[in-house]
């Protein structure tokens, strides 16, 4: 068993500006977390869980692949 | 600093000093002969007893009084209050880890205390002990706390 841990990346950011400049804020209120939680996940500084991966991605219209990535 | 962070960090402040004055209070009293000293297990579950009803009670004041200013300031900003008022996966991860961390803290002060008594210590050492140990779990889960949110729970490369 690997004991190697993945950095996960995301385009959070990226995806928000491009859905109509979503703010922060917006995009917090609309998956139910606080604004400082999307600005720890957008920084890197917090994943997830498997939930609020699936709402971000959808409110940002797209799917979770799109939104968060391993980096190599 | 968010709003999470200055709720920690009053924390730490109304920990110390609360502990601080009211220890301050008892060895006075306890100096002055106020107390019936004849049986000390008594005395130390009394005082134990009075201090966690007082603590409350003022906790809820410093409660009250953050809910205010903080109100107040986000008026002032013209920001929504109810987005403070969300305690998401975040917080909530946060609080299990340093909650893991300060039991076992805890745990650290609680067998130094019981060692203080198999080394024949007075039984006053053993309070004295445990109420440091209190003060010191307090501080250091608050204090994990504002690391964790200011830091974030595990770093990662940026884009």
């Amino acid at each position: 068993m690997s004991k190697e841990r993945l950095i996960i990346n995301n385009k959070v950011r990226k995806l928000r500006f491009e859905h109509n400049e979503m703010t922060q804020k917006e995009l917090a209120q609309r998956v139910g977390v606080s604004r400082q939680t999307i600005v720890a996940i957008e920084k890197g500084q917090y994943s997830p869980t498997l939930e609020l991966c699936f709402k971000i991605a959808r409110e940002l219209n797209t799917t979770i692949d799109d939104v968060f990535y391993v980096e190599d | 600093m968010t709003y999470q962070e200055i709720r920690r960090f009053a924390s730490i402040i109304f920990t110390v000093l609360v502990t601080g004055i009211y220890a301050l209070i008892v060895y006075q009293r306890y100096m002055d002969g106020v107390y019936d000293t004849s049986n000390i297990m008594r005395f130390w579950a009394l005082v134990i007893l009075l201090f966690i009803p007082i603590t409350i009670v003022l906790r809820i004041v410093m409660e009250i009084i953050i809910a205010i200013i903080k109100s107040i300031v986000l008026t002032a900003k013209g920001e929504n209050i109810d987005e403070l008022e969300i305690v998401d996966e975040r917080d909530k991860l946060i609080e299990l880890k340093t909650t893991k961390i300060s039991l076992f803290v805890f745990s650290v002060g609680f067998i130094l205390a019981l060692v203080s008594q198999a080394m024949s210590m007075s039984v006053h050492m053993f309070f004295i002990i445990i109420v440091i140990t209190g003060v010191i779990t307090e501080i250091i889960q608050e204090s994990l706390s504002i690391f964790f949110y200011r830091r974030g729970l595990w770093c990662q490369k940026k884009d």
